[in-house]
């Protein structure tokens, strides 16, 4: 098997893995292919199924016609009062084959009965009513009894999808009522916008008064051909009168027939898209609810008929509610569903054989193509994991050629070693002298921290002092102050002068008048009083300069008082400012101190620091003498080293030879998937020779180190 | 010396012709010293009701009651409140009237020779009692008779 390489195996492999699948899957689907054909036949009868039931409906809405045709007596009453109880006890959700055929059956009765009916006409009633018996048990079945499975079901889930949203829509929308005659005229409108929920509820009010205004515009408005809203239409249906809703927002209008059957038609065909639209929203008159109110309310008014006699009910009510009842039978579910699901089953048929065929041809195709791309993929894979161990393995190649001359290398780089030990033995030498050198710079340090501890000192004793004078200086401010007080007492005393000033002043005055006064005396008398008057005269004189002296100190004083204030003043000023000032010394000073202490600290804290840092020092001296030895020892080491590189490069001669052999595993003989088998043969003789070169080499190349380590035993033992 | 001599040669004249000079308004006025009874210092009269305005009142002058007039007011001048004032008891014919003044001078010799007895002048008082100018250096002295000063009229008001 060493033939092949990796990748052929593995594509191999995987084309056999591509081949299982596909077999399987081609079983399966045969049986697949043969339940979709058998479906899809089924489909088509079920859809034939359908169709035939909307011819049923077609029928049935035609018998019924042919009914209300007929005159009314009292039999066709009765009739129809048991008509109407049966219906009362259908619902239509869970009516079921027998009881639809027992309404036939009744009602077939029913018709054989009376007597005044159009016996022309019965045979054709019975007739159809017959094949509606026949064709409609096998859709009943399937439809309304929930038997239906597959495209019925599916088609039923539309229906009410369909009749959901349409009711959704149309109960938005608001309409008006017009109520027009068979010849055109209106005769009813509703200016009134009316909502769905008004519309069911004025549907019921309306009926009877259309009824009464039909009747009226009869007899009054012979009546104008309308002609607006496509008067064919009206052409065909004689002896009717439509309901007519009008939409707004819609391009149509609805059309109920009023009088006999009910039908829907628009007027508006302008294009086709209102006609698909009037399709859809004929499920609104037939959606379950709105079928039930109907029933029930037309039902009612009947009933009560039926159990009370003739009392209550007029004949116009009557007629009004079996109409009613008319357009029940005609509007019915299964009308719609055959709409639907022709539509959907005959375009289906085609389709679906298509889609076989083609489905076919895509799986035999796919087949195909999946095989060829997992032999690719095969191959591909086989290349992805054998290239990258090739590569691997040319490396590896490369390497142990490397791997010989890195191990020469490190015999060279070990010597190398021993001697830079040797180089690093002499460099620790000088990191000690060097160490030593650095103890003795820290002695250097600690004296030069000594030196500034004592300077902080003594500075600090400097400030002491500072601090000691400053408040020498206060004490002197003091007293400053204290003399103030004294130049205060002086300034008082210089008033008291001035006062006394002004007493010489009063004497100075009093011995002027004494003079005066004198000589007054001394001229009365006469010769005798000249020398006295004399005297008088000089103390005139005399108390006249005492007044002039006394004038002159009085100002001396003053200006000196004004002076003496001055200087107080000032000193006061002066004082307080020294004050301050000195105190703000102190607390320079003080600020100082602290400071100085801080650095006293810092100081004692480099200190410490030397010390613990000198005696690192000594630490490192013992590490670096222990270095030393352990450099000594490298050296020995390294000689050990080169001795066992040798031992490394003989190994790896041993190492190349098996990576040869790995090759020849990946890659084949060959060396290659794509090498034909022809060199092959060749190949093996060589492989041959090559391996038993190899083995030789490698016994004496083993015997080579085996020596080579016992000499270095040899050499360990004797060291 | 001069003043010595002065003194040494004071006679009979000498005495006749002493004035006391005082001053009214910063305006000199001279008054015979014979007509001078007394000078006493300005002291509060107490007002008698009913009286001219230059009469001030009357004070109680060692038990004698004296009528005080105020010469400023007399002479129409205006009245310096600063100055305390001199009341001079000029002694008339029938009794003794004190005189209110700004201030005494002094007492001072004016002789015949210095005085102008007739100048040419438009007074504001009577001329009954104005004696004349005597003029000392600069300064001029209005030399008046103060019992003629005083009217009849006043005198009447007094003594009544």
């Amino acid at each position: 098997m060493k033939i092949f390489g990796l990748r052929s195996k593995l594509v191999m492999a995987f084309f056999l893995a591509a081949i299982l699948p596909f077999s399987l899957l081609g079983y399966f689907n045969f049986d697949l292919f043969k339940d979709l054909f058998n479906k899809n036949e089924k489909l088509n009868t079920k859809a034939q199924h359908l169709s035939a039931a909307n011819n049923i409906q077609n029928i049935l809405g035609e018998s019924f016609q042919v009914i209300t045709k007929l005159e009314y007596n009292e039999k066709i009453k009765s009739n129809l009062a048991s008509l109407s109880k049966t219906i009362e006890k259908i619902d239509i959700d869970s009516i079921s084959e027998n009881q639809l055929k027992e309404i036939r059956k009744k009602l077939v009765n029913k018709f054989e009965q009376s007597e005044n009916v159009d016996r022309d006409k019965l045979p054709e009633v019975i007739k159809n009513l017959t094949q509606l018996d026949n064709i409609s048990s096998i859709i009943l079945n399937d439809y309304f009894l929930g038997e239906s499975k597959g495209p019925l079901k599916e088609i039923k889930n539309i229906s009410k999808n369909i009749d959901d949203e349409l009711q959704k829509i149309i109960l938005s929308e608001e309409f008006n009522v017009y109520a027009i005659s068979k010849t055109g005229r209106i005769f009813y409108s509703s200016q009134k916008r009316l909502d769905l929920g008004q519309k069911i509820q004025s549907l019921k009010e309306i009926t009877p008064s259309l009824y009464e205004a039909f009747k009226s515009s009869k007899k009054a408005l012979p009546g104008v051909r309308f002609s607006k809203w496509g008067k064919h239409h009206f052409h065909e249906q004689k002896n009717t009168s439509y309901l007519i809703l009008k939409y707004p927002n819609l391009p149509f209008s609805l059309f109920l027939e009023v009088n006999g059957s009910m039908i829907y038609d628009s007027i508006n065909f302008d294009n086709k898209q209102s006609e698909n639209f009037l399709l859809d929203s004929q499920m609104r008159l037939i959606s379950k609810s709105y079928l039930n109110d109907i029933t029930h309310s037309s039902l009612a008014p009947l009933t009560s008929f039926i159990k009370d006699g003739e009392q209550n009910l007029s004949e116009e009510s009557l007629v009004t509610n079996i109409a009613n009842l008319t357009v029940l039978r005609k509007v019915s579910p299964i009308k719609f569903l055959n709409e639907k699901l022709f539509l959907v089953s005959e375009n289906r048929y085609d389709k679906v054989t298509l889609l076989i065929k083609k489905y076919r041809d895509q799986i035999i195709i796919s087949g195909i193509i999946l095989m060829v791309v997992s032999c690719l993929f095969g191959f591909f894979i086989g290349k992805v994991l054998s290239s990258p161990v090739l590569s691997f393995v040319k490396g590896l190649r490369k390497s142990t050629g490397q791997f010989k001359n890195i191990s020469g290398e490190i015999e060279h780089a070990s010597q190398k070693l021993s001697e830079s030990t040797t180089e690093q033995g002499a460099a620790i030498e000088s990191t000690v002298t060097n160490l030593d050198e650095m103890t003795a710079m820290l002695t250097q340090t600690e004296v030069n921290v000594r030196q500034t501890i004592d300077m902080t000192t003594l500075s600090r004793e400097q400030s002491a002092e500072a601090t000691y004078a400053l408040d020498a200086m206060l004490e002197a401010m003091e007293e400053i102050e204290g003399s103030n007080i004294k130049l205060a007492e002086i300034e008082n005393l210089m008033d008291k002068i001035h006062e006394k000033t002004e007493v010489i002043n009063e004497i100075v005055a009093e011995t002027r008048l004494l003079s005066f006064n004198a000589s007054i005396e001394a001229a009365r008398a006469g010769s005798h009083g000249k020398g006295f008057a004399v005297v008088a005269e000089e103390i005139g004189k005399l108390a006249s300069m005492s007044g002039k002296a006394a004038e002159e100190i009085t100002n001396l004083i003053e200006s000196s008082t004004g002076q003496v204030k001055q200087v107080v003043s000032l000193n006061k000023d002066k004082v307080s400012q020294g004050k301050d000032t000195s105190k703000d010394c102190e607390l320079v000073f003080k600020h100082l101190n602290n400071s100085l202490l801080n650095i006293s600290k810092a100081i004692d804290k480099i200190n410490m620091a030397s010390m613990e840092q000198s005696t690192g020092i000594q630490h490192t001296n013992k590490a670096m003498v222990e270095m030393e030895s352990i450099t000594q020892q490298n050296s020995d080491n390294a000689g050990l080293l080169a001795s066992k590189a040798g031992i490394l490069n003989t190994e790896s001669e041993t190492f190349n030879k098996v990576i040869e052999e790995l090759n020849l595993f990946l890659d084949g003989a060959s060396g290659g998937f794509s090498k034909l088998s022809l060199f092959r043969k060749r190949n093996k003789v060589e492989k041959k020779a090559l391996y038993e070169k190899v083995d030789t080499s490698y016994d004496s190349e083993s015997k080579n180190i085996e020596k080579t380590v016992d000499r270095d035993d040899d050499k360990w033992n004797a060291s | 010396m001069s003043e010595n001599n002065a003194q040494a040669q004071l006679s009979q004249d000498d005495i006749n012709n002493r004035y006391l000079v005082f001053e009214i308004n910063s305006e000199l006025f001279g008054v015979s010293l014979l007509d001078i009874k007394e000078v006493i210092k300005n002291t509060p009269c107490k007002p008698v009701p009913y009286m001219k305005d230059y009469f001030l009142g009357i004070i109680n002058l060692r038990g004698r009651i004296i009528s005080v007039i105020d010469l400023r007011l007399k002479f129409n001048k205006e009245i310096n409140k600063e100055k305390q004032g001199f009341i001079i008891i000029v002694e008339t014919e029938e009794t003794q009237v004190g005189v209110l003044v700004d201030d005494i001078v002094n007492v001072q010799n004016i002789y015949k020779d210095e005085i102008d007895t007739n100048p040419h002048l438009e007074l504001d008082f009577s001329k009954q009692f104005f004696l004349g100018v005597g003029k000392k250096g600069e300064n001029l002295i209005n030399l008046i008779d103060l019992s003629k000063c005083i009217t009849k009229e006043d005198m009447r008001t007094i003594s009544k």
